[in-house]
């Protein structure tokens, strides 16, 4: 019985989702391994403001549109329980996200140089890796569409 | 098998004391962020706050369900349909949750139009 559990949980349904983890995990070395030593002090507190819209306004907005067509598209109905591993993923999402709120909360109250909020951190990157930050504000977009903008769809037979 | 047990909607209200707790420790100065708490950084310190107790109360709620979880596998958290709660609060939260599931791209578009703008206008590093 155990066996059968383990090999549902580890199916060759989890491939996408293993896949992802792995590149993710190797995107933090790399960035950790190019920026560790990074100098913050030429990073900009201020960008002007862009009155026209540009294409990186108009791929999130798109990408957004996209995640909302994505529920269009066939998919399993779910029949047993989420199980265990995605349960422990929500929690780490969601324990990340709340880290990182406290850290802002504190960074914006301490008004020290020593700790810039998240945003800052965000400019940095806005100047320094002007396509990385495009991607993820992609995903993002694609995410929330998807969420959002949810449509049922329909289910596979 | 869904899963309403005492104990969940116990761990949801544990999560809603949380909540207003931290916050109303925020607003009365018991809980100290640091010296922006008190000058004109006060309002967006306590909004960043409200946001990291919001999170602080649903790791709460689900640190329970990876724990109920691991103990029965069969286990299925209820979802937003299947949701029950207290009785003044269940006949409000279906009607919004019934104009909202009619209006999802409404409020999906004013959102991203939304963040569009306050981003724009009011975003200071």
């Amino acid at each position: 019985m155990d066996r059968v559990r383990s090999a549902a949980r580890f199916g060759p349904h989890a491939a996408v989702p293993l896949a992802l983890v792995v590149v993710a995990l190797g995107l933090c070395v790399a960035a950790w391994l190019r920026f560790h030593e990074a100098s913050t002090s030429a990073c900009p507190t201020t960008f002007s403001p862009d009155v026209w819209p540009t294409g990186g306004l108009a791929a999130v907005i798109g990408a957004f549109l996209l995640g909302g067509l994505l529920g269009n598209l066939p998919h399993k109905r779910l029949a047993g329980a989420y199980g265990l591993l995605t349960e422990l993923g929500l929690f780490a999402f969601v324990a990340i996200v709340a880290l990182a709120w406290g850290y802002e909360t504190h960074a914006l109250a301490s008004e020290s140089a020593s700790t810039p909020p998240l945003t800052f951190f965000v400019m940095c990157a806005r100047l320094d890796e002007n396509d990385w930050t495009l991607v993820v504000f992609i995903l993002a977009s694609l995410l929330a569409g998807r969420w959002l903008w949810h449509r049922p769809g329909a289910y596979l037979p | 098998m869904i899963t309403h047990s005492r104990r969940r909607i116990g761990t949801i209200w544990l999560g809603i004391l949380v909540f207003v707790a931290g916050n109303v420790a925020d607003a009365a100065d018991w809980i100290r962020w640091g010296p922006g708490q008190s000058d004109g950084n006060r309002l967006w310190v306590l909004a960043s706050a409200g946001l990291f107790w919001l999170a602080v109360s649903t790791a709460v709620v689900l640190l329970y369900d990876v724990v109920a979880t691991a103990l029965d596998p069969d286990r299925r958290p209820p979802g937003s349909t299947e949701l029950i709660g207290p009785r003044p609060l269940r006949q409000a939260a279906e009607w919004i949750r019934r104009r909202a599931a009619d209006h999802t791209a409404v409020i999906g578009a004013g959102g991203l139009i939304a963040g569009a703008i306050i981003g724009h206008l009011v975003w200071k590093p």
